[in-house]
């Protein structure tokens, strides 16, 4: 029983707390905060029981049949769980700090409620069985975040929204076509190791190279593409958790897991590999990582630069899937993971200096290491990550990435992962040193209240001190049969066969 | 019996035309009682003869239903009439 | 039978005590609604019943088949939606509330009549009843715009009706027989029969507005007041499109050509009335030009059967024809609920109202899903099997149709959501709504979006 319904569970627990916070009054301020809290728990807790349960054999799975034979299926495989534990942990990080960031906004039951959603909508993909529950979450997803981006309701906010919505909704659509297409060849099928076209190949061989590239279009306007990204810099008019939320755990990554769930579950890496596919997008994803580094070089703005940077970053993962063997793959998940830590670590940071001093400005965070030491140090680990320090998490991707493409044969990409470390660097480094080494040159005014002794709200400190130290303990720690890493090499183990 | 039946096919013509192409709703409605006068005659004619009991019930109601249909239309001319003048 | 007389019998109580008209419209309505329930699942279907004992040809039969339920089910819901709303938006005039709820159980009559007929003429009878009716309700409050629209409305309609008895007539002068069983099974073709469907064709989609013979609909249904135009939207338009379906499926009048040719104005109208519906610049007009798109969608079941005998493409358009008639009156009574605060519908005077009538907008939007076909509403479903019938079918047209008719309906629904989410102006007026003219438009809309969920088991239904 348990295997049948702690899936749905899982996906119901939001959308409960969802609906509950959106009848609170503003004041409610414990009761949400309860709410909130106990829902991100309670996902950690039941991800927790999931994991545990497939390490020791179980199996979950829950499926209903909506329609003609067309089936909802919610399964815990190993990838949905690397996903899924992903989300609800950054979730839950997410969560407090936006509790922190909000105090005293106006509209939080109306945020909070959306937020939950947005949950539901996260870990629905990451448990999504096949690709019309995964259209399901998709656009619900959509539609949850567009209430977050807009939430400001300045008409910066709304423009941006319609802008997100274009883009996403034009992704949709893609997905529906494309997913529609290929049900109409196969008939229902579900997601499985190694992917279920091979019995294709002969009859529809360019079918399904079309296909490909409309999956590609619809999950590459979420994972922000090279050509599909401009929704991407414009929705950082919206909150810093939402920024934190977009882009390392929820949109930016449903776009980057479709793309996975498609190369891996789908097609199989085998036959993407016969079919030629995996080169496109190898070209298309190398290109996206220069873009975003060289546009982020340019940007003055905090959060556009490091939007920017994820549009660069989210490519890394779409090229270890580009990269036929196994190297190439366990970079690419791997980086799934840190990518999420790290650009977690600097958003809630750029939160933080743009809600305490309102420093929104690179140019403006001369010295301001001295009076936010821990959020600066926080952001100096996360940025010394992006570009690929050892210790730190991004160097374990990198050097998967390059393993993997020499292991592919394509050394060129090397260069690549060379010339982006480089640019990273380029742009990240001068903030570090600004924020440690400048003379300041402004005078810090204090925008909000927090104690005498912090140097901001105690709940706007702690998420990015956690995940930072999680930046450096994934690294410490990747031997360790539970790390991420681990996980990925079993993942990697099971598309292969 | 053609000859009936030609009738009823000029009446629906014209009516139809009226209602299309003439100005003003009076007149538009009488068109239109026209075009059911055909619609009634070719009933008759192609339907069961005039002693077919089915076609004459078909007939009784539609005048019925002609006439109620008038009688609305008339009244929304009047009101119509009503409110731009006032 | 007594679902047809229920609402005969409660117009004339109305009209009879307009002084407590909303009391017992409303206790008409719930009982309207329980027995559709009763009837739709508790009593042996599909059957037929004889009234009078005078058989066919000469009496009139009653078809209750499970589709027709579906859609009785349907119609008694809305009415009951739409009921609840009037009854608090005109509760200061009761001349207008009484004169409302008559008409509409007139139009409840017929509608349930259409459904429900077995014989051509009878049907003819219940389109006249269903017409008259829905003009006098858009004439209800007798403003400039509002009387003309209802002429228009008047001579199409009735031209409409009128085409559709001549094929009657024609139909009866080759066999013989009202009766659509007897119909169907003496029926060959012959250039009468296709001359004499031809014409009931044309009346249909002249009444159900189909491109382009559409015109009339955009400001018959902006220019009512907003519980008539969730009538007029949701339920008037399919019952004439039922009746076509039924003619087409159930009589066997269809043929590939006519077919072929209703999709193709079906596929045009979809577009055609979306790219409209983006240009407008009051919400209820938006909402009407988008009414004109959504039928495009229906008659693309025409043509696409002529590829797919399954029951696919029929399942879906059912879905589609049930989720619009929710969707599109709970959209109408949202978009009422606004305008009865703010008195006009121009998107600029109702910029920012999502702040103030945070339930309306919210009805608005979760309806717009449905009209947008995004999951899990029941609009998505139907969407979903059509898609499935037109790639299945190689039918690539009729998919992109589906494609660019959706990216359109997301841009023109969009569009006053977004309005509706901005910063209020200084202008605007900080009343709420009343509860009660918010919530059926909850009712309705939630109700499109829930049934999603229960699509196989509609579809099992439908076809049991």
């Amino acid at each position: 029983m348990v295997n049948t319904f702690l899936p749905l569970v899982l996906v119901l627990v939001s959308l409960g707390v969802g609906v509950s916070i959106f009848f609170l009054k503003e004041e409610a301020f414990k009761t949400r905060t309860t709410l909130n809290l106990s829902g991100a728990i309670i996902k950690l807790l039941l991800i927790s029981i999931m994991l545990w349960g497939v390490i020791e054999g179980r199996h979950y799975h829950f499926e209903a049949t909506l329609v003609h034979g067309v089936k909802f299926v919610l399964r815990a495989d190993a990838l949905a769980l690397l996903f899924g534990s992903l989300s609800a942990l950054l979730w839950l990080l997410t969560t407090v700090y936006a509790i922190g960031y909000l105090e005293n906004s106006p509209n939080r039951s109306r945020f909070f409620g959306f937020f939950s959603l947005c949950v539901m909508s996260s870990v629905g993909i990451a448990l999504s069985g096949n690709l019309f529950t995964f259209f399901i979450f998709y656009e619900l997803l959509t539609l949850t975040t567009y209430p977050l981006v807009i939430h400001r309701q300045s008409e910066e906010s709304i423009k941006a929204g319609k802008i997100y919505l274009l883009y996403t909704i034009g992704g949709g659509v893609l997905l529906l076509v494309a997913t529609v297409w290929l049900y109409s060849i196969t008939g229902a099928m579900d997601f499985a190791y190694g992917g279920y076209l091979e019995a294709f190949k002969q009859t529809h061989a360019l079918e399904l190279y079309i296909l490909f590239f409309l999956f590609l279009g619809a999950f590459g306007v979420k994972a922000a593409l090279v050509g599909l990204h401009g929704w991407l810099p414009r929705a950082m008019v919206a909150p810093a958790p939402v920024s934190a939320l977009l882009h390392a755990v929820a949109v930016v990554k449903a776009g980057a897991f479709g793309v996975v769930r498609l190369v891996y579950d789908v097609y199989g890496i085998t036959l993407s590999y016969a079919l030629h596919l995996l080169t496109p997008l190898m070209v298309l994803s190398c290109a996206t990582i220069l873009f975003g580094s060289i546009i982020a070089l340019f940007q003055d703005d905090l959060k556009k630069r490091l939007a920017y940077s994820t549009v660069s970053q989210v490519s890394y993962i779409l090229l270890g899937v580009s990269l036929f063997g196994p190297l190439g793959t366990i970079g690419g998940l791997v980086h799934l993971v840190n990518q999420g830590l790290m650009k977690i670590t600097l958003f809630f940071c750029a939160g933080n200096f743009a809600e305490t001093y309102n420093i929104k400005k690179v140019s403006q965070m001369a010295g301001l290491g001295a009076k936010m030491p821990l959020t600066s140090f926080a952001f100096t680990v996360g940025a010394l990550g992006m570009i690929g320090l050892p210790p730190l998490a991004g160097f374990v991707s990198k050097w998967y990435l390059g393993l993997g493409a020499i292991e592919a044969g394509f050394g060129w990409v090397l260069g690549v992962l060379v010339a982006s470390s480089l640019l990273n660097a380029a742009y990240f480094l001068p903030v570090v040193y600004t924020l440690w080494f400048a003379k300041s040159t402004e005078s810090f005014v204090p925008h909000i209240a927090f104690h005498p002794r912090a140097e901001t709200r105690l709940l706007l400190l702690v998420p990015p001190l956690l995940t930072a130290v999680l930046v450096v303990g994934l690294v410490l720690f990747a031997s360790h049969d539970l790390s991420a890493l681990s996980w990925v090499r079993l993942i990697t183990r099971l598309e292969y066969q | 019996m053609v000859v009936f039946a030609g009738c009823g096919v000029f009446l629906v013509c014209l009516g139809l035309a009226g209602v299309l192409f003439q100005e003003g709703y009076i007149k538009k409605i009488l068109a239109l009682n026209l075009f059911s006068s055909g619609i009634f005659l070719l009933l008759i004619t192609l339907g069961g003869g005039r002693d077919d009991p089915v076609a004459n019930a078909m007939v009784l109601t539609g005048i019925v239903v002609a006439l109620g249909a008038t009688a609305l239309a008339l009244a929304l001319v009047r009101a119509l009439h009503v409110q731009e003048n006032t | 039978m007594s679902l047809v007389l229920t609402p005969l019998y409660f117009a004339l109580m109305v009209f009879l005590w307009p002084k407590r008209a909303n009391v017992v419209a409303l206790l008409g309505l719930g009982v309207q609604f329980g027995l559709t329930l009763y009837t739709a699942f508790w009593t042996p279907l599909p059957r037929r019943i004889t009234l009078g004992d005078w058989g066919a040809p000469l009496g009139i039969e009653l078809w209750l088949s499970p589709l027709s339920l579906l859609f009785c089910l349907l119609s008694s819901a809305v009415f009951l939606g739409v009921g609840l709303y009037a009854n608090t938006a005109y509760k200061n005039n009761h001349k207008e509330r009484s004169r409302f709820f008559v008409l509409a159980f007139f139009l409840s009559l017929g509608l349930t009549l259409l459904f429900v007929s077995d014989d051509v003429f009878n049907l003819y009878v219940a389109l006249e009843i269903v017409g008259l009716s829905a003009i006098g309700l858009s004439a209800l409050r007798p403003t400039k715009e509002a009387l003309r629209a209802s002429l228009t409305y008047l001579f199409t309609t009735l031209v409409g009706s009128g085409a559709y008895l001549l094929g009657v007539a024609l139909l009866y002068g080759e066999y013989g027989v009202l009766s659509l069983d007897l119909l169907s099974k003496a029926l060959v073709s012959s250039p009468t029969s296709n001359i004499a469907f031809g014409l009931m064709a044309a009346g249909l989609i002249l009444k159900t507005a189909l491109f382009p013979l559409h015109f009339w609909l955009p400001k018959a249904h902006a220019n009512a007041t907003s519980p008539v135009s969730a009538l007029l939207s949701g339920l008037v338009i399919k019952g004439s499109f039922f009746l076509l379906y039924r003619l087409w499926f159930d009589g066997g009048l269809g043929n590939e050509t006519l077919g072929h040719g209703l999709g193709i104005l079906g596929g045009v109208g979809v577009l055609y009335a979306s790219v409209l519906a983006l240009l407008q610049t009051k919400l209820k007009r938006i909402i009407a030009y988008s009414t004109v798109a959504q039928i495009g969608y229906l008659f693309l079941v025409f043509g696409l059967v002529k590829f797919d005998d399954s029951l696919v493409p029929r399942g879906g358009i059912l879905l589609l024809a049930l989720a619009h008639g929710l969707a599109k009156a709970g959209m109408f009574l949202a978009a009422g609920a606004l305008v009865y605060v703010h008195k006009k519908d121009d998107l600029a005077t109702l910029q920012g109202v999502g702040s103030y009538a945070p339930l309306s907008v919210f009805s608005f939007g979760i309806a717009a899903v449905s009209i947008m076909g995004l999951p899990p509403s029941l609009g998505f479903f139907g969407k979903w099997l059509l898609l499935l019938s037109a790639f299945e079918h190689r039918e690539m047209i009729v998919a992109g149709v589906f494609i660019a008719g959706g990216v359109l309906s997301a841009g023109y629904m969009f569009r006053p959501l977004s309005v509706f989410f901005a910063k209020p102006t200084h202008t605007l007026s900080l009343q709420r709504p009343p509860l009660w003219l918010e919530l059926p438009a909850l009712g309705l809309s939630l109700g499109a979006l829930a049934l999603g969920f229960f699509t196989s088991h509609i579809l099992d239904y439908a076809h049991g």
